[in-house]
């Protein structure tokens, strides 16, 4: 670490390397461990009799992005107008 | 010929993506364990015989049938 400043005091244009690098390396770890503790794909808890899956609502949409967005917000529709009924 | 009706297992939103691995392991515990609980005769629980019908391949079927009356299998079924 105290290389890397010496590194970048010496040679001033080298920061925006380190910065875009290492702010990949910190977000690639830190999506991996979001995706472990969140996903419902990975069983960390092997013992909890609740699999992870299970607690996905019919309405809820488990990918990042989908172009299919009429048929989540009928789904959605769906759920609101069951909760009220 | 017409009133052949051809269906497999409607969109499940915990397993949305093409492996369906899981749905049908979850499908095939949640059968037993329905049976387990409501007895035979309770028709919602064709819902999930129809589902693990549908997408288990019947080599896994077959496998844990056997298992089922041996006593062997891996996983719980009773609730």
């Amino acid at each position: 670490m105290a290389g890397v400043i010496g590194l970048v005091r010496s040679n001033p244009a080298l920061a925006p390397l380190f910065l875009f690098g290492g702010g990949g390396i910190v977000g690639g770890i830190a999506y991996i461990g979001h995706c472990l503790v969140n996903g419902p794909d990975v069983i960390i808890n092997k013992t909890a009799p609740e699999k992870p899956w299970n607690r996905i609502q019919p309405h809820e949409n488990a990918k990042l992005w989908s172009p299919n967005k009429e048929f989540w917000a009928e789904r959605k529709e769906r759920a609101e107008t069951a909760k009220k009924a | 010929m017409s009133d052949i009706k051809i269906e497999t297992t409607g969109f499940d939103a915990r397993f949305p993506n093409t492996n369906q691995s899981k749905h049908c392991w979850q499908s095939y515990v949640d059968y037993y364990k329905c049976i387990d609980a409501r007895g035979e005769e309770f028709t919602p629980c064709q819902q999930f015989k129809k589902t693990y019908k549908s997408l288990c391949p019947n080599d896994w079927v077959t496998k844990w049938e056997e298992q089922r009356e041996e006593g062997t299998i891996p996983f719980k079924l009773t609730v």
